[in-house]
């Protein structure tokens, strides 16, 4: 008896329950191949691609591939698109889920599908909206062209059209966040005398932060990599109107491969940043969140 | 500062929370809003302090109306009930916002505020947690900082939201303790809300009973359990049997209870409901009224169930532990009863059954 109880609690139970609570050695590597070769297959091997083909003819090639003004007017086209899209986009995105969550009042839920719309509607329509709107034959056009604006195959297009696609981001990483610390923080703000602007300054924004900055890097991405609504509006007027993705696509089908790659290597760069950034505000994030709940299950102790 | 409330109501979709309420509160008061959830206490303070809007009716703070005026404008202090501290500052910056937030021509100078803050911070006890984060706080503690918090912009009012709901019962009862003295030295007018009746009638000056959206009674703590005036506040206020009885010529016969012979019940006539507080009622050995059933002795007193006889169901009593053990009362026992005092309500204003079970809307 006692030889058997020893078996039955010594270093053995370890075991046993790793045993009980898990796969057999087989299923368990087979899974994680498959898991594993479907990452690299189409993850891994695309990016490494991006940067052999981009290099394949050496640094040199690469890099005067990128002095090329053409793809310099498209680099910098990018970030000015980014530049205004994110910022107006940031700002839309905190009034947006400061309102839904912090007011009562009809149509709320109205306003949160319309948030949504640009996720759910494909780019090329969203491109398209702005041509129908703003084109020579569009609602404005005739008004625009009489006053010599351009918007369609022009930067504002680009800008327009950037910001439809990128709105939800910010709005949508926003409302959980604040729905969940509903607003008593912000009323007692108000009770010890502070105005609207020292509310959200001081007690709506501390405790968002994390969540708006991951918001505006998720924004950031997409704004510069966005290419079907882009594409629509843009004209694709080489060193005026082209953005680093059509850029990229414009130079794929003239065969210059070096150079396309060259391009699309930022752009894979700027993943890899966003990815690397986007680890750490999760964290971040993850934390606010915990100190939250704690702070909840310290106030009911 | 005083406090006066006109005929306010609120009404949230088809739920009338406030119903025509009007109350006022003298200078340097301390009132309790007592009742069970969904009452309208919370309403009625956030309504005074400015933090919901009435649809109808005025609050005036010392005699100036301020329905035009936001929460901001009206310098109240507020505790909420889970605190509503910001987790992203310090303690020291809790208690410090209120000055902080205040226009350049009003704001003290750094100095002054560490002062006040710190000052403060030994007031409620715990300057030695300036520097923590609030986060870090047990519950006690952030009680005391959202109370530090409050008092920091020198308010003629305080307002309490359950201050003490959120503590273990230990912390609770010193708390309540301290917050008594607190308010004889300041002598601010306080107002908080509470469903603890017990805490109600420790704390208050006067006690408002309120009941779905209205004030039911308005009195000191002795004349609200001394006299209340309707069955709701008489149940509210703690155990209650009651009973069938009907009253002629101002005696009152209760089947199956005893009734004081010198005991007479004043404006009521016919047929009506007695309410009797279980220590109002005696067991006596030798008759055969009821049989005791189940006993809970707690400390002085010692509470028991005895089962009537003529099925009206059965009825609690509280008796001196001495004189229950002199009598020699034991489970399943046949006993005599006897009411001492006890309140006779007409049928209609009682709601559910009048069979002898012990009612305790509020907790014991």
């Amino acid at each position: 008896m006692p030889a058997e109880f020893d078996s039955f609690t010594s270093g053995n139970v370890e075991t046993r329950r790793r045993r009980l609570l898990t796969e057999p050695p087989v299923v368990r590597t087979t899974l994680l191949t498959l898991g594993i070769g479907f990452l690299v297959l189409f993850i891994g091997l695309p990016l490494v691609t991006v940067f052999t083909e981009a290099l394949r003819k050496g640094w040199d090639a690469y890099l005067s591939a990128l002095h090329e003004p053409a793809a310099f007017a498209a680099i910098e086209l990018t970030l000015t698109v980014a530049a205004i899209s994110v910022p107006l986009n940031m700002v839309f995105g905190v009034i947006a889920a400061w309102c839904i969550t912090k007011f009562e009042f009809r149509g709320k839920s109205f306003l949160i599908t319309l948030i949504d719309l640009p996720f759910s509607v494909s780019p090329v329509i969203s491109g398209l909206v702005f041509v129908l709107m703003f084109g020579l034959q569009g609602w404005f056009g005739h008004w625009l062209s009489d006053n010599n604006i351009k918007i369609i195959f022009a930067t504002p297009g680009i800008v327009l059209a950037t910001i439809f696609v990128t709105f939800p981001f910010v709005a949508r990483e926003l409302i959980p966040l604040m729905q969940q610390q509903g607003t008593e923080e912000e009323e007692a703000a108000v009770i010890l005398g502070a105005n609207g602007w020292q509310t959200f300054w001081r007690v709506t924004l501390p405790n968002i932060k994390w969540a708006l900055l991951y918001g505006v890097l998720l924004c950031n991405a997409r704004a510069m990599g966005e290419f079907g609504a882009v594409s629509v509006v843009s004209g694709h007027i080489r060193g005026k109107t082209n953005t680093m993705p059509l850029h990229t696509e414009i130079l794929y089908n003239e065969y210059n491969f070096v150079a396309a790659f060259a391009v699309a290597s930022l752009l894979a760069l700027l993943a890899l940043v966003t990815l690397v950034a986007k680890s750490i505000l999760e964290w971040k994030l993850k934390q606010a969140h915990a100190l939250h709940a704690k702070s909840i299950a310290n106030a009911e102790s | 500062m005083s406090i006066e409330v006109k005929n306010v109501s609120r009404v949230y979709g088809s739920f009338a929370a406030l119903n025509n309420v009007s109350l006022s509160v003298k200078k340097g008061e301390l009132i309790a809003l007592l009742g069970p959830s969904g009452s309208g206490k919370t309403t009625l303070l956030r309504i005074i302090a400015g933090l919901d809007w009435p649809d109808a009716g005025d609050i005036s703070l010392n005699g100036k109306s301020v329905i035009g005026e936001g929460a901001s404008e009206r310098g109240v202090g507020f505790v909420f009930q889970h605190y509503a501290l910001f987790k992203h500052l310090s303690v020291f910056e809790n208690v410090a916002f209120g000055l902080r937030v205040r226009p350049r021509a009003t704001r003290p100078s750094n100095d002054e505020i560490k002062d006040r803050v710190m000052r403060l911070l030994k007031l409620v006890q715990i300057d030695w947690l300036a520097d923590r984060s609030v986060t870090q706080l047990s519950g006690g503690q952030r009680q005391r900082v959202a109370l530090a918090r409050a008092l920091a912009i020198e308010p003629e009012v305080l307002m309490l939201d359950e201050p003490f709901g959120a503590l273990d019962a230990k912390v609770r009862l010193e708390l309540r303790r301290w917050m008594r003295r607190l308010h004889e030295e300041m002598g601010m007018t306080t107002i908080f809300v509470t469903h603890d009746q017990e805490e109600a009638m420790e704390l208050a000056d006067r006690v408002v009973v309120m009941g779905q959206g209205k004030i039911e009674q308005i009195g000191t703590p002795q004349q609200i359990y001394g006299h209340p005036i309707n069955p709701f506040v008489y149940e509210f206020l703690g155990q209650v049997n009651r009973l069938p009885c009907t009253v002629a010529g101002g005696v009152a016969t209760i089947p199956g209870v005893a009734v004081e012979p010198s005991f007479r019940v004043r404006q009521f006539d016919g047929p009506g409901v007695a309410y009797i507080r279980p220590h109002d009622l005696e067991a006596t050995p030798g008759k055969d009224d009821g049989v005791v059933r189940v006993l809970a002795p707690s400390g002085p007193t010692i509470k028991f169930e005895v089962e009537l006889k003529n099925g009206n169901g059965s009825v609690e009593v509280q008796m001196n532990t001495g004189r229950f053990e002199a009598l020699k009362i034991a489970p399943g026992m046949s006993v005599g009863l006897i009411a001492h005092t006890f309140k006779v309500f007409d049928p209609s204003q009682v709601d559910g059954e009048a069979n002898g079970t012990t009612s305790s809307a509020a907790h014991a």
